[in-house]
C-alpha cells in the first residue's frame, strides 16, 4: 500500500511544485519590475479594477487541476481499506492488532478466525503475503502505523477498524502509534519483521508453543510469581495468565523491550544500527534498566517500580531472555 | 435616600486605569484586545521555544513527557484562542466602525463585555500552570483520552471551562459586529462599496456565530462526562468518535476564522502600497464567501485515519480539493493588484508580500493532504505541523504584522520605525522558514508529532537542530518588534491622518481619531470612499480633504459603564465553580445578577 501512497503523493507534489514555482516567480518578478523608482512617488498606475476573462481563466484552470488530482485520489481510497483485485489470489494471514497504553498486542488468527497465538510488540510476517489487520483498542484512541509498509489507521475503543499491507521484500520495518494517547505516546513503538515464508512458518510454529513445565522450577519463575508479575503477564504453559500487560511467552526471541523503547543490543548502540546488525547484548543491560524502574524509562507506565534488588533483576532478566 | 439613578450613575470619562476598566469605546477596546493578544502571543511563543529546545537533540531529557504534553497543548490553545483570534477582533474593533463611517459598534457595552470575558477565559485556561496541571491532551483533546478515567487531573477541567468562557466572548463579539455591519454603514455605503477588510471581518463574524455553538455542545458534553458521569464519549455506551466530529465541524471553519481577517488586511494593504485598486474586488469578496461556505463541508479531512469508510473519505477528499479553488483565485487577484503597480516597500508591504509567498506554500501542502490515501502517511507527522505553521504563521501572523505596521499610525498617532521594521521582517521571515521548512522533510521521513522526544539516527537529528535554531532567530525578530511597538508610542514619527495615501475612510480622520470618530458622517458614493475624495476622476485634488478636527464639537457618545466588567467577573466565577467550590458559583451568580441588573437599569447618560 505504501507504494501506491507514494505514487499519489508524488503526483500531487509535482503539480504543487509547478504551481509553487509559477506563483513565487511571478511574485519575485512583480517585486523587481514594478518597484517604485526614484522620483516616481506620486505616479498613479492605471487603476485596473478587474478583468472578467482573467477571472474566468484562473478559476477554470484550478478546477481542471483539482479534478485531475481528485480522480487518482478517489481510486486510491478503497485500496486503503482492502487489498485491490490484483491480490485476490495472494496468500493471506489475519492478525488482530490491539492497542493499549502504551504497547501493541498481536493476535494471530487461524483459518477459522479463532486466535492461533498471541504475542506483543513485534509482528512477523511472510513476504509477498497480504496481511489483513483488524484494529482494536482497549483504552483510548491510538493509531497503528508502519510507514514503509502502509500509512496509518486509528484503533478506536468501541469500534473495529481494518487495514492491510504486503511486504515485497524481507526487512525490519519500524512503526509507532501516531495518535496522541497520553504520557508515553512517543514511546509506543513497534517492529514488523518481514521474512521468507519458511522462516515465518518456523517462527509461527514456535510462537504457538507454550513453555515446558520445567520453567516453573527455576528461580526466575519464583521471582516472577512472588513479585506479582503473574498478575499482569501471560506465559503460556505456566499458571501466569494475566492479560493487562504484554504476553511474555516468547519474550526472549523478541528484538526489543517495552514496545521498542529499548533494544536488546549494547546500550551504546543506537536503535537503527542495532536493527541493522542485530547483535545481542550479553550483559542484558537495557533489559535490566527496564526492570529496575519502568516508569523512569516509560513515563506513566502501568508497570510499577517493583523495588527489585540487583540480583533479583539479573535473575529475572535471565529468566525472561530464556523464554525463547 | 439616594435615587436609583444616583446609585447606578455612569462613571465619568477618564484616563488612567479606571477609564480603561469602564470604557465602551471600540477604539480603546481594540487596544485592550491588541495588547492582551500580543502578551499571549509571547506566552505561546515561550511555550514553543521550550519545545524546540527539547527537540533540538534526540533522546533529550530536558523536559519531561508530561510537561511537554502540556506545552504542545497550551501552545496551540494560546496561539489560536488567545493570540490570533483576539488580534483579529482587535482589528475588527478598531476598523469596522471607522471603515463604514460609524461612531461605534452597535452594542458598545456588549463589546466591552466581550473583551473582559476573553481576558477571564484566557486566565481560566492558564490557571493549570499554577499547579503544573495544564490541559495536556492536545488542543483537539480527543475523547476518550479526555475522560476522567484516563485524564483524572484538573487540567482538562480548565480546558472545558476556559474554552466555554472564551467561546462566549467570541460569540458576543461576532454578533455585535454582524449587527454593526448590517445596520451602521454610512449613507450610500452599499455592501459592495464596503471596504474589503470589513467584508472579511463580516464573513468571519458570521462563521463564528455558526461555529462556536458546535464546539460549545462538544465542550458541554465533555464537561458533563467529566463532572457528572454522563457517557457521551464513553467507548461502550457512547461514541468516542462523536467528539471528533463535533470538534472538527467547529475546527475547520475555525481555521477560516483565523485566515479570513488576515486576507482582509492584505487586501487593503496591497492597493495602498501599489497605488492601484484591489483587482477583482467583487471576486475577492465572493471568494471569501465561498471559502466560508465550503469550509463547512470539509471537516472530516482531519479524520481520514479514523476508518470512516471509503465513501466519506472520498467525499471529504473531493470537497477539500475544491476549497483550493477560491483560495487560489484570491492569490491571483492579489498578484494582479500589484502587477503594474507603483510598489513601495514599507515594512507593512513586505510582510504582506511575505504572506503571499508563505501562505502559498501552506496552501499547496494542504492540497497534498487532501489526497486521502497519501494523507495516511502524512497525518500526525511533522509534515502536517509544517502545513499548519505555514498557513498560520506564514499566513495569519505575517498578515497581522503587516496590519500592525499599517494601522498602528492610525491607532496611536505615530509611525512604527521602518528600520527596526525591516529587521523585524527579515529575522521573522528567515527564522520562520528555517524552523518550519525542514519539518516538511522530517515529516515525510516519518517523524511523528506530539512526541516529547525522538530516537537518534532515524535521520531526523540534523533538521530538528535547524528548526530549533530557526525558532531562536524568529524570537529575536519578535523581540525587535516588541521594542519597536513600545518605543514608537513615544518616539515614533508623527503620522498625521493619512501617512500612506490610502483609500478607505479611516484615513480621512485624525490619528488617533477623536472620540466620536467622524465630526460629520460621510456620504459615500462608491468603493474606496476616501480615495475618491482625494483623487476625483483619477487626478489629485489641489488640497487634500481633511476631516474637521476640533474639540468644540460635542457629539453624544455612549457613556462608560462598570457593568460589563462586573458581568464578566460573574461569568468567570460561575465557570470556575466546577473546579473550586459551590460557594464560588453562588458568588458568581450574584455578581452576574448585579452586573445584569445594573446594565439594564443604569441611565443612558
Amino acid at each position: 500500500m505504501a507504494d501506491g501512497q507514494k505514487d499519489l503523493f508524488m503526483l500531487v507534489f509535482w503539480i504543487a511544485a509547478i504551481i509553487f514555482v509559477i506563483v513565487e516567480a511571478l511574485l519575485v518578478y512583480i517585486i523587481i519590475r514594478f518597484r517604485q523608482k526614484k522620483g516616481q512617488e506620486d505616479y498613479l498606475p492605471k487603476a485596473t479594477h478587474g478583468n472578467t476573462m482573467l477571472e474566468i481563466g484562473w478559476t477554470i484552470l484550478p478546477v481542471l487541476i483539482v479534478i485531475g488530482i481528485t480522480i487518482p485520489t478517489l481510486r486510491g481510497i478503497a485500496e486503503t481499506y482492502d487489498p485491490p483485485k490484483e491480490f485476490a489470489n495472494t496468500a493471506t494471514i489475519n492478525v488482530e492488532v490491539v492497542g493499549a497504553q502504551w504497547w501493541w498486542e498481536y493476535r494471530y488468527l487461524d483459518a477459522n478466525g479463532d486466535i492461533d497465538f498471541v504475542t506483543a510488540n513485534e509482528m512477523h510476517i511472510p513476504t509477498n503475503t497480504v496481511v489483513k489487520l483488524k484494529l482494536k483498542s482497549v483504552d483510548v484512541i491510538h493509531s497503528f502505523s508502519v510507514p514503509r509498509l502502509a500509512g496509518t489507521r486509528d484503533v478506536i475503543p468501541g469500534r473495529d477498524n481494518r487495514m492491510w499491507f504486503n511486504a515485497t521484500e524481507e526487512g525490519i520495518f519500524m512503526g509507532q502509534c501516531k495518535e496522541f494517547c497520553g504520557a508515553s505516546h512517543a514511546l509506543m513503538r513497534t517492529i514488523v519483521v518481514a521474512e521468507s515464508h519458511d522462516n515465518y512458518t518456523q517462527w509461527a510454529a514456535n510462537q504457538r508453543l507454550g513453555v515446558p513445565n520445567s520453567y516453573e522450577q527455576t528461580a526466575g519463575w519464583n521471582l516472577f510469581q512472588d513479585k506479582g508479575c503473574v498478575g499482569c503477564h501471560t506465559i503460556r504453559g505456566t499458571t501466569a495468565v494475566g492479560d493487562i500487560g504484554p504476553d511474555l511467552t516468547h519474550f526472549g526471541s523478541r528484538h526489543s523491550i517495552a514496545s521498542n523503547v529499548l533494544h536488546k543490543g549494547e546500550p551504546s548502540v543506537n536503535f537503527v544500527d542495532y536493527y541493522n546488525d542485530l547483535e545481542r547484548d550479553d550483559n542484558l543491560e537495557n533489559l535490566k534498566s527496564w526492570l529496575e524502574n519502568p516508569p523512569a524509562v516509560k513515563p506513566g507506565s502501568l508497570m510499577p517500580d517493583l523495588g527489585l534488588t540487583d540480583s533479583e533483576i539479573t535473575t529475572l532478566a535471565e529468566f525472561l531472555e530464556n523464554l525463547q | 435616600m439616594a435615587s436609583l439613578s444616583y446609585i447606578l450613575r455612569r462613571p465619568e470619562e477618564s484616563d488612567g486605569i479606571w477609564g480603561w476598566l469602564t470604557t465602551v469605546d471600540h477604539k480603546r477596546i481594540g487596544t485592550l484586545y491588541m495588547t492582551t493578544s500580543i502578551f499571549f502571543f509571547l506566552v505561546g511563543g515561550a511555550e514553543a521555544i521550550a519545545m524546540r529546545a527539547q527537540l533540538a537533540s534526540p533522546n533529550s531529557t530536558m523536559i519531561s513527557a508530561d510537561l511537554f504534553n502540556q506545552l504542545f497543548t497550551m501552545h496551540a490553545l494560546t496561539m489560536i484562542f488567545l493570540a490570533i483570534m483576539p488580534m483579529g477582533v482587535a482589528f475588527f474593533n478598531w476598523l469596522i466602525p471607522l471603515q463604514i463611517g460609524a461612531r461605534d459598534v452597535a452594542f458598545p457595552r456588549l463589546n466591552a463585555l466581550s473583551y473582559w470575558v476573553y481576558l477571564f477565559g484566557a486566565i481560566t485556561l492558564n490557571l493549570g500552570w499554577l499547579t503544573a496541571n495544564s490541559p495536556n491532551a492536545g488542543w483537539f483533546a480527543y475523547a476518550n483520552l479526555t475522560s476522567i478515567q484516563f485524564s483524572p487531573t484538573v487540567g482538562l477541567d480548565f480546558y472545558v471551562l476556559g474554552l466555554l468562557v472564551l467561546g462566549t466572548s467570541s460569540l458576543l463579539g461576532a454578533m455585535n459586529f454582524v449587527v454593526t455591519v448590517i445596520n451602521l454603514r454610512a449613507p450610500g455605503m452599499t455592501l459592495i462599496r464596503m471596504p474589503i477588510f470589513t467584508w472579511m471581518a463580516f464573513i468571519t463574524s458570521i462563521l463564528l456565530v455558526l461555529a462556536i455553538p458546535v464546539i460549545t455542545i462538544g465542550l458541554i458534553e465533555l464537561g458533563f462526562d467529566r463532572f457528572f458521569g454522563t457517557l457521551f464519549f464513553d467507548s461502550a455506551a457512547g461514541d468516542v468518535l462523536l467528539w471528533q466530529h463535533l470538534f472538527w465541524v467547529f475546527g475547520h471553519p475555525e481555521v477560516y476564522i483565523l485566515i479570513l481577517p488576515a486576507m482582509g488586511m492584505v487586501s487593503e494593504i496591497f492597493p495602498t502600497f501599489a497605488r492601484k485598486p484591489l483587482f477583482g474586488f467583487p471576486v475577492v469578496v465572493f471568494s471569501g464567501i465561498a471559502i466560508a461556505f465550503m469550509g463547512w463541508s470539509v471537516w472530516a479531512h482531519h479524520m481520514f485515519a479514523t476508518g470512516m469508510g471509503p465513501v466519506p473519505d472520498s467525499v471529504f477528499a473531493a470537497t477539500t480539493m475544491a476549497i483550493a479553488i477560491p483560495t487560489g483565485v484570491k492569490v491571483f487577484n492579489w498578484l494582479a493588484t500589484i502587477w503594474g503597480g507603483n510598489i513601495r516597500f514599507t515594512t507593512s508591504m513586505m510582510f504582506a508580500l511575505g504572506f503571499i509567498a508563505l501562505f502559498t506554500i501552506g496552501g499547496l501542502s494542504g492540497m497534498t493532504h487532501a489526497a486521502a490515501p497519501s494523507d495516511l502517511q502524512q497525518t500526525d507527522t511533522y509534515y502536517i505541523v509544517a502545513h499548519i505553521h505555514y498557513v498560520l504563521f506564514g499566513g495569519s501572523i505575517m498578515a497581522i504584522f503587516a496590519g500592525i505596521y499599517y494601522w498602528y499610525p492610525k491607532m496611536f498617532g505615530r509611525l512604527l520605525n521602518e528600520k527596526l521594521g525591516k529587521w523585524n521582517f527579515w529575522l521573522v521571515f528567515i527564522g520562520m522558514n528555517m524552523t518550519f521548512g525542514p519539518m516538511h522533510y522530517v515529516g515525510l521521513m516519518g517523524m511523528p508529532r506530539r512526541n516529547y522526544m525522538y530516537p537518534s539516527d532515524m535521520g531526523w537529528d540534523f533538521w530538528n537542530q535547524i528548526s530549533s535554531g530557526g525558532s531562536l532567530i524568529m524570537a529575536v525578530g519578535i523581540l525587535i518588534f516588541l521594542h519597536n511597538f513600545f518605543r514608537s508610542r513615544r518616539k515614533g514619527e508623527i503620522a498625521g491622518n493619512d501617512p500612506w495615501d490610502a483609500r478607505t475612510l479611516e484615513w480621512s480622520i485624525s490619528s488617533p481619531p477623536p472620540h466620536y470618530n467622524f465630526a460629520e458622517i460621510p456620504e459615500v458614493t462608491g468603493g474606496d470612499a476616501f480615495w475618491e475624495t482625494k483623487y476625483p476622476g483619477g487626478k489629485k485634488r489641489e488640497a487634500p480633504v481633511v476631516d474637521i478636527e476640533t474639540n468644540d464639537i460635542h457629539i453624544e457618545m455612549p457613556r462608560p459603564s462598570f457593568y460589563p466588567l462586573i458581568t464578566a467577573v460573574g461569568m468567570a466565577l460561575l465557570a470556575l465553580t466546577m473546579v473550586t467550590h459551590p460557594i464560588v458559583g453562588v458568588l458568581g451568580l450574584l455578581t452576574l445578577l448585579w452586573g445584569s441588573y445594573g446594565w439594564m437599569l443604569e441611565p443612558a447618560e
